[in-house]
């Protein structure tokens, strides 16, 4: 269908008939000048960590907590580690790890499971539900009720009656102490980061590393969920579980001076001292006073344009 | 003699062996010690202490008493960035200290014997022309001249001019692999040399994809570019990265140089490319092969 031909008067094109070379409907086939048709993939990209990296330094301790939790249930289960992705999907979203206390011992770390739940039960929840949450980072200062009630554009009250768990799982009952999420129905033990933080016993942060397959899979596992990338050079001298906390919190130094300056507070306290990300020149200064606006507006009604744009 | 540490490990058990006891007998220690080596080179492998799955002995390395002598890489998936397991490379390999004379030096030798050397001119004796004087030495009133092919004149040749040569210089081989080794530390150093299995290539060959895989793992334009090295060209992979240079580029171990290796953000090389690497340039810590007597 490439060519375009005048009907003669007897004869009638039909456009379902492909035999005879007729006038194009679509753009298919045809022949392309310039660049032409931009390619997409069937399937996209995905790797192995999530897009974007974690960044608040509380959502990176439970992060890693959680991760150190999974490994070491894992070794008391006495499951091969490198079975962790089988019980511990990255599609599940499922945080079990909240309210459980891992504390150092001979054998690595023993893991001690709230009232009331048993390890067997969760790691099958965690295995086999297809829960996927679409709460992410939350901001800990506001509760976790908020957070995700913000996420959800669906009113929380008609989301409290159908909650989106599957039903061959037992919705864990509420107790005392616990919150509803009205978003997802669940019954979540506590409402910020800060609060789960600090209701693990901080031996947890001595665990250790040494055993090159539980480093591996801790390892492996805090970059999945964090998203961070943990260099090699790093791994090799941390052998706790405090060493790669600091590895995973502490910011890559700043690479834009500017960025840099901003950490610095002496300069922000001076009174004569502005910090400015980019080259101040005319239109910055007229800006400042208001009259940049009136400059433009006054040459767009002749038709010239100032050449510079205003700064954010 | 036998003590000068790493360098009396790597040599062969039978090498130390012929450096006992019975060498410091004034009788026969001018004699040469006798070496059971055979006559064929042996290529030493860079320390491979992980579970080997291709078979192979670490020889070069032998295990190190103290374990701080080694370090860890992990092997990752490409390009999907999944770990897949440890492996750990000899510190003299990956953790040398930073030599920044030693990598100028080796950067200056690879651009001097990279140069084409091709610039020419013509001598006042290969430019054209005849060999006639042109005017008169007395009577002109103006200055006396020669040959019209003279570099004074409009025309003439160029006196000094450059002349193709060979622009290459000399650089112990040793100081050379040391700098080789050093750019791969520096890079391990800094968290930029990631290691990927074996087989590195893309499903598609289009520019879209090299642009939306290298953003996806930050090793893109935003990110300083990244050097992708790998044993053998791979089609899709080079073709890929050829449409859209912006994210980096794919080179194979035999074209790739040390400047190559500080250039861009990151190095993403093969194992076998790395092995290949380390392999070819430890000719200061593996000492030469003799003759056997």
């Amino acid at each position: 269908m490439k060519v375009e031909e005048t009907s003669t008067k007897n004869e009638e094109i039909d456009d379902d008939d492909t035999t005879h070379v007729g006038r194009a409907t679509t753009w298919d086939g045809l022949k392309w000048v310039g660049t032409g048709p931009v390619w997409q993939p069937e399937v996209a990209f995905e790797s192995f960590l999530p897009a974007d990296a974690a960044t608040h330094p509380e959502v990176i301790v439970a992060s890693l907590h959680r991760a150190v939790v999974e490994v070491f249930a894992l070794q008391q289960a006495g499951i091969p580690l490198h079975e962790l992705s089988a019980h511990f999907p990255a599609t599940n979203r499922f945080d079990w790890t909240d309210g459980v206390q891992i504390t150092p011992s001979s054998s690595g770390a023993t893991i001690k499971m709230p009232e009331n739940t048993s390890l067997q039960e969760v790691m099958e929840i965690a295995a086999s539900s297809e829960i996927v949450e679409e709460a992410a980072e939350a901001k800990p200062t506001e509760s976790q009720e908020d957070v995700d009630a913000d996420q959800f554009e669906v009113d929380p009250m008609k989301a409290a009656e159908k909650p989106i768990i599957e039903d061959d799982i037992e919705p864990i009952e509420a107790e005392e102490g616990t919150f509803v999420d009205h978003a997802t129905g669940r019954t979540m033990l506590f409402k910020t980061f800060a609060d789960v933080i600090s209701s693990w016993d901080s031996s947890w942060r001595d665990i250790s590393l040494e055993n090159p397959e539980i480093k591996f899979a801790v390892v492996k596992r805090a970059m999945q969920l964090t998203g961070i990338r943990i260099p090699d050079a790093a791994i090799k001298p941390s052998n706790s579980v405090k060493a790669l906390l600091n590895i995973l919190v502490i910011p890559p130094k700043p690479k834009k001076l500017f960025e840099a300056l901003e950490q610095k507070t002496d300069l922000s306290e001076l009174g004569n001292v502005s910090v400015y990300p980019f080259r101040r020149g005319f239109a910055s200064k007229e800006q400042d006073i208001g009259r940049l606006k009136v400059l433009k507006e006054a040459l767009e009604r002749e038709g010239l344009d100032l050449g510079v744009k205003e700064y954010e | 003699m036998a003590s000068k540490g790493l360098l009396s490990f790597t040599r062969s058990f039978n090498t130390l062996r012929a450096f006992n006891a019975s060498t410091k007998d004034p009788l026969v220690q001018c004699l040469a010690p006798r070496l059971s080596r055979s006559m064929a080179t042996e290529a030493p492998l860079p320390s491979n202490m992980s579970e080997a799955e291709h078979g192979y002995n670490s020889f070069s390395m032998p295990e190190d008493p103290n374990p701080s002598s080694t370090v860890i890489t992990t092997i990752y998936s490409f390009p999907d960035m999944e770990p897949l397991r440890f492996e750990y490379y000899n510190d003299k390999h990956l953790h040398l200290p930073l030599r920044r004379d030693i990598l100028h030096r080796a950067v200056v030798f690879e651009g001097d014997m990279t140069r084409q050397g091709t610039a020419s001119t013509k001598t006042r004796h290969e430019v054209h022309g005849s060999h006639r004087k042109i005017r008169p030495q007395k009577g002109t009133g103006m200055a006396r001249l020669g040959t019209k092919q003279s570099p004074m004149l409009r025309g003439g040749g160029k006196s000094f001019g450059p002349h193709p040569r060979d622009f290459a210089t000399q650089l112990p081989r040793k100081i050379y692999d040391l700098a080789w080794r050093t750019a791969l530390s520096y890079r391990y150093r800094k968290g930029q040399l990631i290691v990927c299995e074996d087989g590195m290539d893309f499903e598609h060959p289009e520019g879209e994809w090299a642009t939306e895989v290298f953003e996806h793992n930050n090793w893109g334009k935003a990110d300083g570019r990244s050097l992708i090295v790998t044993a053998d060209k791979r089609e899709n992979l080079f073709e890929a990265l050829g449409k859209a240079p912006q994210n980096g580029r794919a080179i194979t171990t035999w074209d790739v140089d040390v400047k190559d290796l500080l250039e861009t953000g990151r190095v993403v090389i093969e194992k076998s490319a790395l092995d290949d690497i380390l392999r070819e340039h430890q000719s200061d810590l593996i000492g030469k092969v003799r003759n056997a007597q």
